[in-house]
C-alpha cells in the first residue's frame, strides 16, 4: 500500500498567514459549490413544489401525475435504467468470470479501451446499429419481429439493449480490474484440487462484488439521464426526454419540467446510495487486490485472448454502420452503398470544426475549474472533522448523481434572468453556464483522483525538505506540485472528456447551434437533412482524437515510474465515505 | 546528513532539480494559451450577425458571397430553432441583439411583430419583386419584413423503396393516410419543427378542424416514427428507412440534387409560404443588417437560390428568365394557383401551441399505442374484404370515429389562445394535457375492444378463421 499522511496539515499551522489563503481558497470553493450546485438544486425543488399561484404545496405534483403519460415515463426509467444495468452487470460477470479463469491480463490500451462507451454518447451506437440491422426500423422493429412484442415493450427492450451493449465494457473493465490481481493464486488454488465452480462462486464473486455495484450504478445513472438514445430511437415516454420536451416547448419558466428534474435527481440518489451498501461493504478487499498489481503475467490463456479478440470484432461490427456511412456517396435502401466519397471528412473540417473548438473552450476550461476547486476541497475533505467530511462527502456524492437534465434544467430556471455585468449579455446566452454545469459533473471524479494523488505524496519528502528549513510554499511548489503531475493529467483528462460527451447538459444548455460542442454538434449532424453522413464523419473523427488521448495516457503510463498507484485504484472509492473521497491514515 | 539523503531523494526523482524557471515557463505557456483562446473568441473587423434557422450549408453560401462581394465584412450565423426566436431575442438587450433574423416560418415573423422585435426596413433590394405573387403577399404590409423565397410543402418519397414494396408514389396528403403506406411514412411533430406545423395547419384550415385531425391522425397512425427532429423526415426517406414523409420543397429537392433516389411533389392542399429577412430592432450593426438583407433580394442573391444544392424558389420573377432547365420549377405557377387561398398565418399562430400539444399527447406520446391498433385494424379490415360482416365492420368503423378525431372541439379553442411563458398558463395548459393524454389512452382502450370485439364476431360468424 502505497498511502501516507496527508502533506499539507503538515505544510500549514495553525496560526500560519498561509493558512489564510488557504482558507480563502476553500471559502472560493464553498462559494462555487454553493452558487452552482447547492443554490440551482434547491431552487429546482422549490419550484417543483410552488403551486401555480405561488404557494407551496402539491399542485404540480398532482397536475404532473394527472397525465398517464408521466406515470409511464417514471416506470419505463426505472425498468430501462435496471434493465440496463442488470444485463450489462450480468454479461460482465460472466465475461469477467472467463478472463478471470483464463488470467489474461490484457495489455493497458485495451484495458482503457473499456472506458471509450464513457467518452461516446450511446446515441451513436443506436445510429450505427440502425444502419448495421438494417434499412427499416432499426433494433426494436427486428426484435418486434422476432419475439411478437408489442411495439411498446420491443422498443424499450430495443433501447435497454442498446445502453447495455454500450455500458457493458465499461462495467467488465471495473470488474476485470478489481478481481485480476486474485486470478493467479485462484489457478493455485485450482491446481491444488479446488473445483472452479466453487472458486468462482467464493472468490470471484464477492471480490467483484463492490466494482459491480460500482460499474452498475453508474450505467444506472448514465441511462436514466440520456436523452439523446431513446430519442433517435423514437422512445419519448422516458423521464428525461418528456422534461426536454417541455423545456423546449415552454421554456425554462414551467414547473412540470422542473418537477419531472428533480425527480430524476431523487431517484439517481436512491440509486446510488442503495449501491453505497456494496461499494462499502467490501471495501477491505480493495487494497489487498490492488497491492499486487505487478504480478507477472502467466499463463494466459489462449480462451480469453479468443475473448477479447471476439468483444472487439463484436464492437467494430457495430460502428461500422457509422464508419460506412461516413464515407457513403449515395446509400439508400440497398445493403452497401453504391459511391464512396471522402467529401463527407472535408465538409466535417470545414464546417464543424468550431464545435471542436467549442469544445476546447467548455471543457478545458471545465477540467481546469475542477483542478482548481477539487484540490483544496481534498485537502478540506481530508482535514475535516468527521461530522463536516460525513456531509462534505455526501455533497460530493450529490454531484455525482445529479443529472445532467437536472443540473441543465435547474441552471437554466434559476440563471435565466440574470445579465452579465461585461457586454450585457443574458447569462445563458454564453457558454459559461455550460462550462460551469460540466465542471459540477465532473467534480467528483477530479475530487477522488486528487484525494488519492494528494494521499500518495510521500510525507517523509515533505517532512524532510520542513526540517531543512524550506518554506511550505517553495515545498508545494517543488515537492508537491510536481508529484501531483500525474493525478493532475489523468483527472484533467477524465474531467475533459466526461465533459465532452455530457450530451443531455448540452442539449439544454447550448445558447445556440454555432456554440454547440463536438457530441451535439454530432447529433445535430446525425438527423441533418441530408443525412447521417457529415455526423458520421465527425463521430470518426472524435473518435480518432479519443484514441488519440488514449495512446497519449498510455505513453504517459509507461513513463511513469512504479513507485505510483496503479491505475485500477484510481476508479474505486476506497474507503468507508460516502462518495469519491479519500481519508487519510492518521500514524 | 540530511542533506545528503535530500540530494539522493531528488536524484530519484528527476523533477525535483526542474529549475524555477522551468515552473515559470510552464505556467506563460499556459496563460498565453489561455489568452490566445480568449482572443480568438473576440471578434474583429466588421461583422454582422444573423440569426437563422435556415440550415448550414445554405446559409455557408450566402456567407461566401457577401464576403466576397464587400471585403472585409465578416458574417457570423447564430443558429437554432424558429420556434425560440422570440425569447431568444427578448432575452438580448437592445444593441446587443443580431442584425438580421432570416426564417421560413411565416408566424415568427408575425411574432417578432407583434412583440416589437422589427425595424421597418423602408425600400430596399431588387425592385423587380413583385409585391404579390399570384395571391400571396410577399412582403409584410407594414414594411417590417420582406420575403426573400418561397417555400411550398409537400411529399417526398423515396421511389426505389416504394418500388420494392409496390406502393404506388403518393400525389397528396390523403394517400399518406392509406393502407398500403401503414409502417412506412415518417414525420415530425410540430412541438419541435415549425415546418410541419405549417403543414398541419394548412391541413387543418383547409378541412377545418374535426376532418383535419381526422387527417392528421390517420397519417400519424401510418408513421414508422415520429421523428425527434423535422431534418429526420428527409434524411430517413433519402437513406431508404422509410418511404415517404411530409418535408418543405427545398430539403427534397436537394435530397434528389445529391443523387438519392427520392422525387418530391406539392401535395394538396398546400400552403406556400414566403420565406423572409427582417431587420432587429437593437441590432448591434443595423447598415450591416440592411447591407446584408439588400444583398439577398438583389439580383445575384436572388440567384443564389436557384442553385441545386439550395433548391429554393426566388421571388424576383425575372431570376425564372435566367433558368435553363425550368423542370423542377414548373410547378410553382401550378402551386401558387392551388395553394389554399384563405390560409390565415395568424390563426395558425394564436392557436400553435394548443396543436402542437394536442399532436404530442394524443401522436407522440401515444404512437405505439396508435401504430399497434391501427395495424390491427388493417388486419381485421382485410379479413373482412373477405368475410363481411356488417356488425363487425360498424365495430371497426366505431373504433376509427373514436381514435381519429380530436380531443377539443373548435369552439372550445379560445379560451386556450395566448398561452404565455406564466407559470399559471404553462399549468392551465398542462391540466388540458394531462385531460388530453388521459383521454387518448381511454379512446385507444375501448377502440381496442371494439376491434376485438369485431374479431369475435367475425369469428363467431366464419368458424373457420383462425384467431389472427
Amino acid at each position: 500500500m502505497n498511502r501516507a499522511t496527508p502533506v499539507f496539515p503538515l505544510l500549514f499551522s495553525r496560526h500560519d498567514w498561509r493558512n489564510g489563503v488557504l482558507r480563502c481558497l476553500q471559502a472560493g470553493v464553498a462559494l462555487y459549490l454553493l452558487a452552482f450546485f447547492l443554490l440551482p438544486v434547491g431552487f429546482l425543488f422549490l419550484k417543483a413544489l410552488q403551486n401555480p399561484d405561488g404557494t407551496i404545496g402539491w399542485g404540480i405534483i398532482t397536475l404532473l401525475f394527472a397525465n398517464p403519460v408521466s406515470w409511464e415515463s417514471l416506470q419505463n426509467s426505472l425498468i430501462v435504467g435496471t434493465g440496463a444495468a442488470c444485463l450489462a452487470g450480468f454479461l460482465a460477470i460472466a465475461a469477467a468470470a472467463l478472463l478471470w479463469k483464463s488470467h489474461i491480463r490484457p495489455s493497458p490500451f485495451v484495458e482503457l479501451c473499456g472506458f471509450l462507451p464513457l467518452f461516446m454518447p450511446a446515441f451513436v451506437l443506436a445510429s450505427s446499429l440502425d444502419i448495421v440491422i438494417g434499412q427499416h426500423g432499426g433494433l426494436p422493429v427486428v426484435l418486434q419481429q422476432l419475439l411478437g412484442l408489442s411495439r411498446a415493450s420491443a422498443s424499450l427492450l430495443g433501447l435497454i439493449l442498446i445502453e447495455a451493449i454500450h455500458y457493458f465494457p465499461f462495467v467488465l473493465v471495473a470488474l476485470h480490474l478489481s478481481t485480476r490481481a486474485s486470478s493467479s493464486q485462484a489457478h493455485a488454488m485450482a491446481r491444488l484440487g479446488t473445483p472452479w465452480r466453487r472458486l468462482i462462486r467464493q472468490v470471484f464473486m464477492p471480490l467483484s462484488l463492490p466494482g459491480l455495484a460500482f460499474a452498475m450504478a453508474l450505467t444506472f445513472l448514465k441511462v436514466i439521464d440520456d436523452l439523446a438514445t431513446p430519442l433517435v430511437l423514437g422512445v419519448t415516454n422516458l423521464l428525461a426526454p418528456q422534461a426536454y420536451h417541455r423545456i423546449a416547448a415552454y421554456g425554462a419558466q414551467d414547473p412540470l419540467a422542473a418537477l419531472i428534474a428533480a425527480i430524476l435527481f431523487v431517484i439517481s440518489g436512491l440509486a446510488w446510495f442503495a449501491s453505497l451498501g456494496f461499494i462499502r461493504q467490501n471495501v477491505n478487499l480493495f487494497p489487498a487486490a490492488f497491492s499486487d498489481s505487478r504480478l507477472p503475467s502467466t499463463g494466459s490463456s489462449r480462451g480469453g485472448r479468443v475473448f477479447i479478440a471476439f468483444l472487439g470484432l463484436f464492437y467494430l461490427g457495430c460502428y461500422a454502420g457509422l464508419t460506412l456511412s461516413s464515407v457513403a456517396g449515395v446509400w439508400s435502401h440497398s445493403p452497401l452503398p453504391e459511391t464512396y466519397v471522402l467529401t463527407h471528412y472535408l465538409r466535417a473540417f470545414q464546417f464543424e470544426m468550431s464545435s471542436l473548438y467549442n469544445t476546447l473552450i467548455y471543457c478545458g476550461f471545465a477540467a481546469l475549474i475542477d483542478l482548481l476547486v477539487a484540490l483544496p476541497l481534498a485537502h478540506a475533505i481530508a482535514k475535516a472533522p468527521a461530522h463536516w467530511k460525513q456531509r462534505l462527502n455526501w455533497l460530493v456524492a450529490g454531484a455525482l448523481c445529479i443529472p445532467g437534465v437536472t443540473l441543465g434544467i435547474a441552471y437554466l430556471a434559476l440563471f435565466r434572468d440574470i445579465q452579465l455585468p461585461l457586454g450585457n449579455l443574458p447569462l445563458d446566452a454564453t457558454g459559461l453556464l455550460l462550462t460551469l454545469a460540466f465542471s459540477i459533473r465532473g467534480l467528483p471524479f477530479a475530487l477522488h483522483i486528487c484525494g488519492l494523488a494528494l494521499n500518495s505524496v510521500p510525507a517523509s519528502y515533505v517532512e524532510a525538505a520542513s526540517t531543512l528549513g524550506c518554506a511550505p510554499a517553495k515545498i508545494v511548489r517543488r515537492i508537491v506540485f510536481p508529484m501531483l503531475r500525474f493525478g493532475r493529467l489523468l483527472a484533467f483528462t477524465l474531467c475533459f472528456s466526461l465533459a465532452a460527451v455530457d450530451l443531455s447538459l448540452a442539449a439544454l444548455l447550448v445558447p445556440n447551434e454555432n456554440n454547440a460542442p463536438l457530441a451535439y454538434s454530432i447529433y445535430l449532424r446525425i438527423q441533418s437533412p441530408s443525412g447521417m453522413n457529415v455526423g458520421s464523419a465527425l463521430a470518426m473523427i472524435s473518435f480518432a482524437l479519443l484514441a488519440l488521448i488514449l495512446f497519449g495516457i498510455i505513453h504517459r503510463l509507461h513513463r511513469r515510474r512504479e513507485s505510483q498507484r496503479p491505475l485500477s485504484s484510481l476508479l474505486f472509492p476506497t474507503h468507508r465515505t460516502a462518495g469519491f473521497s479519500h481519508e487519510p491514515s492518521h500514524h | 546528513m540530511e542533506n545528503q539523503s535530500i540530494t539522493a531523494l531528488a536524484m530519484q526523482q528527476p523533477w525535483i532539480t526542474q529549475p524555477d524557471s522551468a515552473m515559470t515557463r510552464r505556467l506563460l505557456r499556459l496563460l498565453a494559451l489561455v489568452v490566445a483562446l480568449l482572443g480568438a473568441v473576440s471578434a474583429h473587423g466588421e461583422v454582422i450577425t444573423v440569426a437563422s434557422s435556415l440550415p448550414k450549408d445554405f446559409l455557408a453560401i450566402y456567407k461566401h458571397a457577401i464576403e466576397a462581394q464587400y471585403p472585409g465584412t465578416r458574417i457570423q450565423y447564430v443558429n437554432f430553432p424558429a420556434t425560440h426566436t422570440v425569447s431568444f431575442l427578448r432575452d438580448r438587450a437592445p444593441g446587443n441583439r443580431p442584425d438580421v433574423f432570416w426564417g421560413s416560418a411565416p408566424d415568427i415573423f408575425l411574432m417578432l411583430r407583434r412583440h416589437d422585435l422589427l425595424e421597418p426596413l423602408g425600400k430596399i433590394g431588387d425592385p423587380g419583386i413583385p409585391e404579390y405573387a399570384g395571391h400571396l403577399r410577399i412582403n409584410d404590409e407594414n414594411g417590417f419584413f420582406k420575403g426573400q423565397a418561397l417555400s411550398g410543402y409537400g411529399v417526398m418519397w423515396n421511389a426505389r423503396y416504394l418500388q420494392a414494396r409496390g406502393i404506388p408514389p403518393p400525389r397528396n396528403w390523403q394517400d399518406l393516410a392509406q393502407a398500403a403506406y401503414f409502417g412506412h411514412v415518417v414525420m415530425s411533430s410540430p412541438a419541435r419543427s415549425s415546418t410541419i406545423h405549417v403543414m398541419l395547419e394548412a391541413i387543418l384550415q383547409d378541412k377545418g378542424w374535426q376532418e383535419g385531425w381526422a387527417l392528421i391522425l390517420r397519417i400519424a397512425a401510418n408513421c414508422g416514427l415520429i421523428a425527434e427532429r423535422s431534418a429526420g423526415v428527409p434524411s430517413s426517406v433519402s437513406n431508404g428507412r422509410f418511404g415517404a414523409g411530409p418535408v418543405v420543397d427545398f430539403l427534397g429537392l436537394s435530397a434528389r440534387q445529391a443523387g438519392n433516389p427520392v422525387a418530391f411533389t406539392y401535395a394538396r392542399p398546400t400552403v406556400v409560404s414566403v420565406a423572409n429577412i427582417a431587420l432587429i430592432k437593437g441590432a448591434r450593426n443595423p447598415l450591416g443588417g440592411k447591407r446584408f438583407i439588400d444583398f439577398t433580394l438583389s439580383a445575384a442573391g436572388q440567384a443564389l437560390l436557384l442553385r441545386p444544392e439550395i433548391g429554393r424558389l426566388p421571388v424576383r420573377p425575372a431570376t425564372y428568365a435566367s433558368l435553363k432547365d425550368s423542370e423542377t420549377y414548373r410547378q410553382i405557377d401550378d402551386v401558387l394557383a392551388q395553394a389554399i387561398v384563405d390560409y390565415d398565418p395568424q390563426v395558425s399562430e394564436t392557436r400553435y401551441r394548443i396543436v402542437a400539444a394536442i399532436f404530442d399527447q394524443l401522436i407522440t406520446y401515444r404512437h405505439q399505442d396508435l401504430v399497434d391498433l391501427n395495424r390491427l385494424i388493417l388486419q381485421t379490415r382485410q379479413t373482412l374484404a373477405r368475410h363481411p360482416d356488417p356488425l363487425a365492420e360498424a365495430d371497426i368503423e366505431n373504433a376509427q370515429a373514436l381514435i381519429f378525431g380530436p380531443p377539443i372541439s373548435e369552439t372550445a379553442l379560445p379560451e386556450l389562445q395566448n398561452i404565455s411563458d406564466a407559470p399559471a398558463d404553462i399549468a392551465r395548459l398542462a391540466a388540458y394535457e394531462a385531460a388530453w393524454g388521459t383521454l387518448a389512452k381511454t379512446r385507444y382502450v375501448q377502440a381496442r375492444l371494439l376491434v376485438e370485439q369485431a374479431q369475435t364476431r367475425i369469428r363467431q360468424s366464419k368458424p373457420e378463421i383462425k384467431r389472427p
